[in-house]
């Protein structure tokens, strides 16, 4: 009777005390989840229309929206004037509605740098959507992606009064077959509290690290960095592999190591052919100099030659090569600003930047530099091809660039837009002489 | 056979179209709580107390926390006092294994009334917890709770075990965080002299998680043992 009772007690405490372990199915009893929409393991990259404006429509809870703001306010005060802040802006979670479909509990943050540092005033500031950031707090969305892609990158089209920099730029270096992320125009509308607001048009970028390097090499299982800072210039004077953050988590930096150790070897004026087999090795040259070719006719200055960023390093599995993936070109297609654009024959790339420097010097590589050149203008960066494309973006984007207003854009008045788009035209024309008598 | 085999490759295909993934979640647990602690008592009843505690969860088969906890307690008047502690953390992650160093404050406010056989407790529990090693440009911000705890004992005649039941809850705030009523208690518990010098307290307690859409609840079986110098 006794150790009935002792078993009757035990198994009583087993059933209401013990572990207990539910399993949920992705997207329970979220009405709108469909594997194509919310988990699809493929991108479904017809997202990505050269031929259509997107449009997304944010709810962020007001509270959530207020600590997104406390939180910008904080960054703001940790940069300093010339300096970019090291905080990283928190997630909050929000809905998303396309096309009267619902993303749910979406992790949504302000990204970028100089367009959040300067920007105050106004209210299109760029953001990054993950749609798995909160799957621990809300296990229904575990797996939740967008058409398979499991991060966006929102532009806010940040200096730039033609609209069209971030997606011209990503289609030109895609075209000529530089790896690099795709793009589409975005009307933003985010609800904080305050009814459904306008935000501007924006140009949605996939993510590097997620789905643009798998789709461009097969696999993301490789390291993906995004080098950033003083260290990432690949100068002898101020190299570190802390600058390197690993995107896809790994720990083992000797590939970049071994870049850097290739790219100051003192084979490159004792043998350069030797030199340029081992650079090889390590970095995927004819991509490279392709980049090369597009990057500086296009005079995109605000990444390498210029700037320490805006630019990922992947290394791609099948060859254990590095690949070059440009990143955040809003600000090409203009002489710019930090000592303006590079010139074309990059006789101003000082040894701060030898992966120009000691590139151009090469005889070999400034050979291929120079065809790629000719290729690049005879074939797409012409007036003939560029002034069409600026025309049919410009006309697809008008209605929604008519739409914004003062709080949330960077145009000034309604000819700002016209006049910019005029800039572009004469900017290719004057890019395709200047090319043309460099690379005949 | 074979026509058989064609069959059932048809269906898997088809069927692994329409299979969705899943996930587990624990919404019930079992942990056992286990403390040793030494206290002195001064002349000006003052109470001045160190302990050392152990925390097992997953079925009670795993290390949760353990730390060093001590705290002074002052009386104000006959019926409220007020205690501050500090406690060391070695928290161990769920996910990766790895233990966690966190430093935790808390100050307390309490209040004691007898009516016939019953005395009555509540307190007021303000607490700031932070990850050792970590700064705010690191994402690591203060974590506070604001805990409010009521409870009652009844002395029964002629018996050692005198019962206590409790209630508390909790609300979590912090920088970057919707303050919000995040979990509660429910404990039943008692206390056993076992002589003049240890002291052995036992209780069962039941704490669900709140504002959650799978709350997790857990059953905590805990033993305190006491040493009164």
């Amino acid at each position: 009777m006794k150790n009935t009772s002792i078993f009757i007690l035990s198994a009583f405490i087993a059933l209401t005390s013990c572990k207990k372990v539910i399993t949920i199915q992705e997207g329970a009893g979220l009405e709108d989840w469909t594997t194509a929409t919310h988990s699809a393991t493929n991108p479904d990259y017809t997202f990505f229309s050269d031929n259509e404006v997107r449009r997304f429509d944010i709810t962020i809870d007001e509270a959530w929206w207020n600590i997104m703001q406390t939180h910008l306010a904080e960054y703001n005060t940790s940069s300093g004037p010339n300096d970019f802040s090291d905080v990283t802006p928190i997630y909050v979670p929000c809905n998303l509605n396309y096309n009267g479909i619902n993303w749910y509990n979406v992790g949504i943050r302000y990204k970028g740098n100089s367009s959040l540092a300067t920007n105050s005033n106004i209210g299109k500031l760029p953001f990054r959507l993950k749609f798995e950031e909160f799957s621990d707090d809300f296990p229904e969305i575990t797996g939740q992606n967008f058409y398979g892609f499991e991060e966006l990158s929102l532009s806010n089209n940040y200096n730039d009064q033609s609209f069209l920099r971030e997606k011209v730029a990503s289609d030109l270096f895609r075209d000529f077959g530089v790896p690099c992320a795709r793009s589409v125009f975005c009307e933003v509308y985010v609800d904080y509290g305050e009814g459904s607001t306008y935000f501007g048009l924006y140009t949605i970028l996939e993510v590097v690290f997620d789905s643009a390097i798998k789709n461009e090499f097969g696999s993301n299982s490789g390291n993906c960095y995004k080098p950033d800072g003083d260290g990432a210039s690949f100068s002898s004077n101020t190299f570190n592999i802390s600058y390197f953050e690993n995107k896809t988590g790994g720990s083992d930096f000797s590939d970049v190591e071994n870049l850097y150790s290739a790219l100051h070897s003192s084979l490159r004026t004792s043998n350069p052919a030797q030199w340029r087999t081992m650079m090889n090795t390590y970095l995927n040259m004819d991509d490279y100099l392709k980049y090369m070719a597009v990057n500086f006719s296009i005079q995109n200055w605000d990444t390498y030659g210029r700037m320490t960023h805006n630019y990922y390093l992947y290394n791609n599995p099948a060859t254990n090569q590095l690949n070059w993936i440009p990143w955040d070109n809003n600000e090409a297609f203009d002489e710019g600003k930090q000592g303006g654009a590079l010139s074309i024959d990059l006789s101003d790339a000082t040894n701060e930047w030898p992966l120009l420097s000691y590139i151009i010097a090469d005889d070999t590589y400034k050979a291929q530099y120079k065809s790629h050149l000719r290729n690049f203008i005879d074939n797409h960066f012409n007036s003939s091809n560029m002034n069409g494309i600026y025309s049919a973006y410009s006309n697809l984007i008008q209605s929604s660039v008519d739409a914004e207003t003062s709080n949330y854009s960077y145009l000034n008045n309604s000819s700002d837009f016209v006049n910019a788009i005029s800039e572009l035209n004469t900017h290719v024309s004057q890019r395709y002489s200047i090319i043309d008598a460099y690379a005949p | 056979m074979k026509s058989i085999q064609i069959i059932a490759l048809i269906i898997v295909l088809i069927f692994s179209h329409t299979v969705h993934s899943q996930t587990e979640v624990i919404v019930r647990d079992l942990e056992t709580w286990s403390s040793v602690s030494a206290s002195k008592k001064f002349e000006s009843n003052a109470k001045l107390e160190l302990e050392q505690s152990l925390r097992l969860y997953d079925n009670t088969s795993k290390v949760d926390q353990y730390f060093t906890n001590l705290s002074l307690e002052l009386p104000v008047f006959k019926f409220a006092s007020i205690t501050g502690g500090l406690r060391y953390i070695r928290d161990r992650d769920k996910d990766d294994g790895e233990y966690e160093n966190h430093l935790r404050f808390n100050a307390d406010l309490n209040f004691k009334h007898e009516y016939e056989r019953f005395t009555f407790k509540y307190r007021l529990r303000l607490q700031t917890k932070n990850e050792l090693g970590y700064s705010r440009d690191e994402g690591d911000y203060l974590r506070n709770a604001t805990r409010v705890k009521v409870g009652v004992n009844y002395n029964i005649r002629n018996w050692k075990f005198d019962p206590e039941i409790a209630g508390e809850i909790f609300r979590e705030s912090g920088k970057y965080m919707i303050s919000s009523f995040n979990k509660y208690r429910l404990t039943l518990s008692t206390k056993y002299k076992i002589n003049k010098l240890m002291d052995l307290k036992a209780f069962y307690r039941f704490e669900r998680e709140l504002g959650v859409s799978y709350p997790l609840s857990t059953n905590i079986v805990g033993f305190n043992l006491t040493f009164n110098l």
